[in-house]
């Protein structure tokens, strides 16, 4: 007779985690440790900061797991939230990764010209560090929203779920942020004080792709 | 649609699951009229695929083994390298799968109280039901069933646990009280995932983990669980 195989869910596996199995905590890390680990490097721009976020927030989950309340969202939200306020805590504790209004010092970072040494690769190499750098120049807000929907392929309702804010607010934020990623590789300073509408900026910085033939 | 409108929706343009069909095709029609906007759009499409390109880059990261190690060695370091046999006792009782098993256990022993109260002179015991070890009644009484909890040690030692009184079988769960507490009590027949019934200390050799096996439980008259077994039948 053959044995069906069934697939536990998150909240069965957060069950057998709160009595001590191991074997449900394993299976939880590795259902989801990737995509905070993804989620911190991009928001972070360091492995080093990303697998620190990623190990606190399933330390959370061994230390407290009573603190997942299933009525309020899928296991993953939860993880997400806690990497959220640790990259935060991180970005107090190392003031390197706030955003800033020059280029950033990637230098825990391994650069894309490394991994890609191959010189056919260099120019696409090339590209990422700047868009990397890019996204690393958004304040926090902009650059989480950026990072879940335009990097981790989230749904608008899905980042809303996980950043705990509504929809329109995600929407707006996105839009606020590829603008200003978009002047940034064009080569429009960005201003500190990104939260502030400078459409003119924008418009130029779009204006200016168009006239050097980008687009 | 005006060029603000457009703005507002033109990254969405690129990712139709999450704009109106409408919207689209006046979007699309908004760019035919307007070079700016039609530029604008083109300038969110490559920044689609720069942002393709840094995602993909990353597609494989993870977070190294020594993070996975570290939280194990966490993990058991907390439990003390197994469960608590409470703590997967109550997880596996209080799942939703218990929701029914728990309901009728409480209403059977809301019966049993009732019960009690209203023959508490009887002499007979129900077969479900556990004789008080101090009770005048239980020397009396001739063998019952519920005999099958108490054994010749448990006179004896009235304060021992009753774990090691017990006999056919049952073990006393976690933090129960000895047998002056089991008065009145019920015994139910329940279902628990092997891995549980091990963590208890039952045999459950060759047994999946997750396999359900039928068991015995003993509930005291104040609703709480006191020993489990193995069915037997």
């Amino acid at each position: 007779m053959v044995q069906k195989a069934s697939i536990p869910t998150d909240d069965a596996l957060i069950r057998r985690l709160r009595s001590g199995d191991e074997a449900a905590f394993t299976t939880l890390y590795r259902e989801h440790q990737a995509e905070i680990y993804r989620f911190a490097l991009h928001m972070s721009g360091s492995h080093s900061i990303a697998e620190e976020v990623t190990q606190e927030s399933f330390l959370a989950l061994i230390r407290e797991p009573q603190r997942f309340d299933p009525t309020r969202g899928p296991v993953l939200a939860y993880l997400f939230g806690i990497a959220r306020n640790q990259v935060h805590r991180a970005f107090e504790r190392d003031r390197r990764f706030q955003p800033l209004a020059g280029d950033q010092t990637l230098d825990d970072l391994p650069s894309a010209s490394a991994a890609e040494a191959d010189a056919e690769r260099s120019d696409r190499a090339e590209r990422i560090e700047r868009v990397r750098r890019a996204v690393l120049s958004l304040p926090a807000p902009y650059r989480e929203v950026l990072v879940l929907c335009d990097l981790q392929q989230r749904s608008y309702a899905q980042a809303a779920q996980q950043l705990d804010c509504p929809v329109g607010t995600v929407r707006s934020r996105l839009n606020r942020a590829r603008a200003l990623v978009m002047a940034k590789l064009s080569g429009t300073a960005v201003s500190r004080d990104a939260g502030e509408r400078t459409p003119g900026r924008e418009r130029a910085a779009f204006l200016r792709l168009r006239a050097g033939g980008r687009i | 649609m005006t060029c603000k409108e457009f703005r507002d929706v033109a990254h969405e343009l690129l990712h139709a699951e999450n704009v109106a069909v409408e919207s689209v095709r006046l979007g699309l029609a908004h760019t035919l009229v307007c070079e700016e906007c039609a530029a604008y759009l083109a300038a969110e499409r490559m920044l689609d695929e720069q942002l393709g390109e840094l995602a993909a880059f990353h597609a494989e990261s993870e977070a190294p083994p020594r993070v996975e190690r570290a939280l194990l060695a966490e993990f058991r370091a907390r439990w003390d390298g197994k469960p608590t046999k409470r703590a997967v006792f109550w997880a596996a009782a209080t799942s939703p799968r218990w929701a029914a098993p728990a309901v009728l256990a409480a209403a059977a022993v809301a019966l049993l109280v009732v019960g009690a109260l209203h023959h508490r002179n009887a002499s007979s015991i129900t077969a479900h039901t556990v004789p008080s070890q101090t009770s005048p009644v239980r020397s009396q009484a001739a063998p019952s069933p519920a005999a099958l909890l108490a054994s010749p040690a448990a006179d004896s030692a009235q304060t021992a646990n009753a774990d090691a009184a017990w006999t056919n079988g049952f073990v006393a769960l976690p933090d129960s009280a000895t047998g002056d507490s089991l008065d009145g009590g019920a015994i139910l027949r329940i279902e628990m995932p092997a891995s549980a019934l091990a963590s208890l200390g039952l045999p459950t050799t060759g047994a999946e983990g997750d396999q359900m096996i039928p068991a015995d439980v003993v509930v005291g008259q104040d609703g709480t669980l006191r020993a489990i077994r193995l069915a037997t039948d």
